[in-house]
C-alpha cells in the first residue's frame, strides 16, 4: 500500500489522539496568543457600559449540562462585568435546566458579595417556553408566583422595580438552541438585546444584528474570551483560545489532507476498486 | 457529602470511560452513558415537579381557583400514556397548548421574521462603495434563497438562473456554519482536559484507562472493531 | 358526539385560542389582554405537565424492559430509572447529594459524553468532506475560510481572518435571512392549513 492509500485509510482513532493531545498541550503549557476582538462583541460590552448604576440587567439561563462548555463562561464574564458596574441583576430559565447553573453562575461571579433578593434575584424556571417569554414580557409577576428558593415575588424588593421587560435596561439570551424566539419576543420594546450562543448560529445572530434586533453578541467561548480581554479579567475563554487556535488549524490541515489523498488516491488506477 | 479527592476519582474514571467509546463500545461507556441519562431525566423529574408546587399547588391551596385549571388540563393531557384507543383524550389539551404557542409565534414573525428583513433590505447602513458591495450581495443572497423554497412553481426558464444562485448563496452559508460548529463541537473537549489538568489527582483514572486501552492494542495486535 | 369530541373540539379549540391570541393582538378588545395573560399563564402550567410526560414516558419504557427482563437490555433500565430515583429524591430530600450529581454527573459527565460529537467530526472532516462538485468545493471553502476565522491566532496575520468574517456576515447571512423568512412564511401557511383543518399533527394521533 503506497503513502497515499495508507493516508486514505488513516485510523480514525490517530486523529482522535492527535487532537486530544493538542487540547491538552496548551493547558499544560499556555501559549499566550493573543485573541482580537470582534464588532459584535464590543457592541455587547458598550451596551453594558453606558448603563447607570443601579440599572436592572436580565440574563436568561436556556442551556442543560453539556452546553454550559461553551455557555457557561459567557455568562460569568457579564455577570462579574456587571458586579463591577455596581448593577442590579435578575436571572431567569425558559427551559429546565438552567435553574442551578443561574445559583452557580452568580456565586462564582461574585454575586454573594450582595444582597439577594434586593440586589439579584434567580426567578427560576418559566415553562412553556415562547409562551412563557411571552407572557413574562408582558407581566413578570402574573406569570411567576415564586423564586426559585419559593419565596413569593411580592415580598422580594427587586421585584418592586422588574415589572416587565421595559423595567430591564440590558437583556442577555443565553440559549443552546433556536434563538428566533428570543428575538421575535424581546427585540422591539425598546431594551438593548445580547445573544450568547454557540458559534454554530454566528451567521444567524449577524442576521439579527445586521437588522437591528440584536445589538450585540458573543460568539461561543471565543465571545467570552474576548469580553475577558475588555474587562481584563481572564479567565475561562482565554485559556481555552490557545486550544481554539491548535485545534482550528488542524481542522483546517485535516480538510485539505483528506481532499488531497482521495483526490490522488481517485486517480490512481491500482487503487480504483481496490479498497 | 463527597469530598474533593473522592469527587476527582469518582469523575476522572467515569469521564475517561465516556471517552473509552473513541477506542470501542464498552460496557464502562454504556454505565456512563445510562447514568447520565438516568440523572437527566431524575432532574426534569424534580425541576418541573418543584416548579408544579410553587406556580400552581401552592397559589391553589392559598384560594387562587383559577390555578386549578392548567392542573386539571394537565392531568388530560396524561392521557397520551394510555391505550392507543383512549388516547383521544389528550388531543384537546395538545390543542391548547399548539394554538395559543402558534398564535404567539405567528404575532412575534410578522415584525421580527418578515417586516424587519423586509426593511434592511430597502435601506443599506451607508453610501461608501464597500457597504453598498456588501449590501447588495446581501440582499441578492436573501432574495435569492426565498425564491429558492418556492416549490409550488417549477424552477425553469428565467427563474432557474434565479434558484442556482440562490442554492449557490446557501451552499457558502453552511459552509461557513459548518466551520463556526467546529468551536462548539470541539468545546466540550477543551472544558474536559482543562479539567482533567486543573483538578488534582483526576487524571490518574484517565491514565489507568489508557493503559487499559495500550494493553487491549497490543493484544489484538491494533485490529479496528467498531 | 363521539367523532366530535375526539377530532372536531380539538380543532375548534385550535382555531379559537389561535385566532383569539393572534387578533387580540391587533384588534384592542376590553379584557383581551389581561385574558391572554392568563391564558399564557394556562400554557406554562400545563407545559409542565408535557415535559413530566416525557419523564414518565422514560420510567415506563425502562420499567416495562426490566419487568420483562428483556435481554441485554434490562440492566440498561435498571441503572437509568436507580439514577433517576437518585436524582429526583436527593432533589427533595437530600440536597447535598442532588448539588453534586447536577454539578458533577448532570453537568460533568453530560460534556464528556458530548465529547464524542467534537472528535467523530474531526474524523469526518477527514474521511467525508470531499469535493465532488463545484457546490461542494463551495461549501468546502467556506468552511476553512471560517475555521481559520476562528482560529484566534490567524487575526495576528493582517486579511487572514476577514475573509472567513466577510464570507459569514455578508452571503452567508444573507442566505440566512432568507431562511428565516422562509420558515416564517412557512409557519403562516402552516397555522393556516392548521386552523382549516388540515394539519392534524397536533392532535397527537389516529384512534
Amino acid at each position: 500500500m503506497s503513502l497515499l492509500e495508507k493516508l486514505d485509510q488513516l485510523d480514525r482513532r490517530i486523529i482522535f489522539l492527535i487532537l486530544l493531545l493538542l487540547c491538552f498541550f496548551p493547558v499544560l503549557m499556555p501559549l499566550g496568543l493573543p485573541v482580537p476582538v470582534s464588532p459584535a462583541t464590543t457592541s455587547a460590552y458598550n451596551a453594558m457600559v453606558t448603563l447607570k448604576p443601579n440599572d436592572i440587567i436580565c440574563m436568561t439561563f436556556d442551556y442543560a449540562g453539556g452546553s454550559a462548555a461553551e455557555l457557561y463562561p459567557q455568562n460569568l464574564v457579564i455577570l462579574k462585568h456587571a458586579l463591577k458596574l455596581n448593577l442590579r441583576a435578575v436571572a431567569v430559565s425558559f427551559t429546565v435546566g438552567g435553574l442551578e447553573l443561574a445559583d452557580q453562575c452568580l456565586a462564582e461571579a461574585g454575586w454573594g458579595s450582595k444582597t439577594y433578593g434586593v440586589d439579584y434575584v434567580n426567578l427560576g424556571f418559566v415553562a412553556g417556553t415562547e409562551t412563557g417569554m411571552a407572557a413574562f414580557v408582558k407581566d413578570i409577576q402574573a406569570t411567576i408566583s415564586a423564586d426559585a428558593r419559593g419565596t413569593p415575588l411580592s415580598q422580594i424588593p427587586i421585584m418592586n422595580d422588574a415589572k416587565n421587560i421595559n423595567s430591564f435596561k440590558y437583556l442577555a439570551f443565553t440559549t443552546s438552541t433556536s434563538q428566533d424566539m428570543y428575538v421575535r419576543q424581546f427585540s422591539g420594546k425598546g431594551v438593548p438585546i445580547i445573544g450568547c450562543i454557540q458559534s454554530l448560529y454566528f451567521s444567524v445572530l449577524q442576521v439579527y444584528m445586521g437588522s437591528g434586533q440584536i445589538v450585540g453578541f458573543l460568539n461561543g467561548l471565543r465571545g467570552s474570551a474576548e469580553y475577558e480581554v475588555m474587562i481584563k479579567e481572564l479567565g475561562i475563554g482565554a485559556i481555552s483560545m490557545d486550544q481554539a487556535s491548535l485545534t482550528h488549524w488542524f481542522a483546517v490541515l485535516l480538510l485539505i489532507m483528506g481532499n488531497i489523498t482521495s483526490y490522488f488516491v481517485r486517480k490512481n488506477p491500482r487503487a480504483k476498486g481496490g479498497k | 457529602m463527597v469530598d474533593t479527592l473522592q469527587t476527582a476519582l469518582i469523575m476522572g474514571t467515569l469521564c475517561a470511560l465516556a471517552w473509552s467509546i473513541m477506542y470501542k463500545l464498552n460496557i464502562g461507556y454504556r454505565f456512563a452513558e445510562d447514568l447520565t441519562v438516568g440523572v437527566m431525566g431524575g432532574y426534569i423529574l424534580y425541576s418541573i415537579s418543584d416548579n408544579t408546587v410553587s406556580n400552581f399547588i401552592n397559589p391553589l391551596i392559598k384560594g387562587d381557583m383559577l390555578s386549578l385549571a392548567p392542573i386539571i388540563i394537565g392531568v388530560i393531557l396524561w392521557g397520551q400514556l394510555l391505550k392507543p384507543s383512549q388516547r383521544w383524550v389528550a388531543r384537546a389539551p395538545l390543542a391548547f397548548i399548539t394554538g395559543v404557542g402558534s398564535a404567539v409565534a405567528l404575532k412575534g414573525a410578522v415584525y421580527g421574521n418578515i417586516l424587519t428583513y423586509i426593511q434592511s433590505m430597502a435601506t443599506p447602513p451607508g453610501y461608501d462603495p464597500y457597504t453598498l458591495f456588501n449590501f447588495i450581495i446581501a440582499g441578492l443572497a436573501t432574495i435569492t434563497s426565498v425564491v429558492y423554497f418556492f416549490f409550488t412553481v417549477e424552477h425553469k426558464g428565467a427563474l432557474l438562473p434565479v434558484t442556482k444562485l440562490g442554492r449557490f448563496f446557501m451552499m457558502v452559508a453552511f459552509g461557513s456554519v459548518a466551520g463556526s460548529s467546529v468551536l462548539s463541537n470541539i468545546t466540550f473537549i477543551f472544558n474536559r482536559t482543562q479539567w482533567f489538568v486543573v483538578t488534582p489527582w483526576a487524571w490518574v483514572p484517565l491514565a489507568i484507562v489508557a493503559m487499559a486501552i495500550v494493553v487491549d492494542l497490543v493484544r489484538t495486535g491494533g485490529r479496528k472493531k467498531s | 358526539m363521539s367523532n366530535f369530541m375526539r377530532t372536531q373540539f380539538p380543532i375548534a379549540i385550535f382555531i379559537i385560542c389561535q385566532f383569539y391570541i393572534f387578533f387580540e393582538f391587533f384588534i384592542p378588545i376590553p379584557g383581551g389582554p389581561a385574558l391572554t395573560a392568563l391564558l399564557g399563564k394556562w400554557v406554562v402550567g400545563v407545559s409542565n405537565f408535557a415535559l413530566l410526560l416525557g419523564a414518565l414516558n422514560l420510567i415506563r419504557f425502562h420499567g416495562k424492559n426490566i419487568v420483562q427482563q428483556t435481554k441485554n437490555e434490562w440492566y440498561h433500565g435498571a441503572i437509568i430509572l436507580a439514577s433517576m430515583a437518585a436524582m429526583f429524591l436527593s432533589g427533595w430530600f437530600f440536597k447535598p447529594v442532588y448539588t453534586w450529581l447536577y454539578a458533577n454527573i448532570y453537568t460533568g459527565l453530560n460534556t464528556a459524553l458530548m465529547c464524542y460529537v467534537g472528535f467523530y467530526f474531526y474524523s469526518a472532516m477527514y474521511k467525508t468532506f470531499k469535493v465532488r462538485n463545484f457546490e461542494s468545493f463551495i461549501t468546502l471553502f467556506a468552511c476553512i475560510t471560517m475555521l481559520i476565522a476562528n482560529a484566534p491566532i490567524s487575526g495576528t496575520v493582517w486579511g487572514l481572518a476577514d475573509i472567513g468574517v466577510w464570507i459569514a456576515n455578508v452571503p452567508g447571512s444573507g442566505a440566512w435571512r432568507g431562511f428565516l423568512m422562509s420558515a416564517a412564511l412557512g409557519m403562516f401557511a402552516v397555522a393556516i392549513r392548521a386552523a382549516m383543518g388540515l394539519e392534524r399533527a397536533y392532535t397527537g394521533g389516529s384512534d
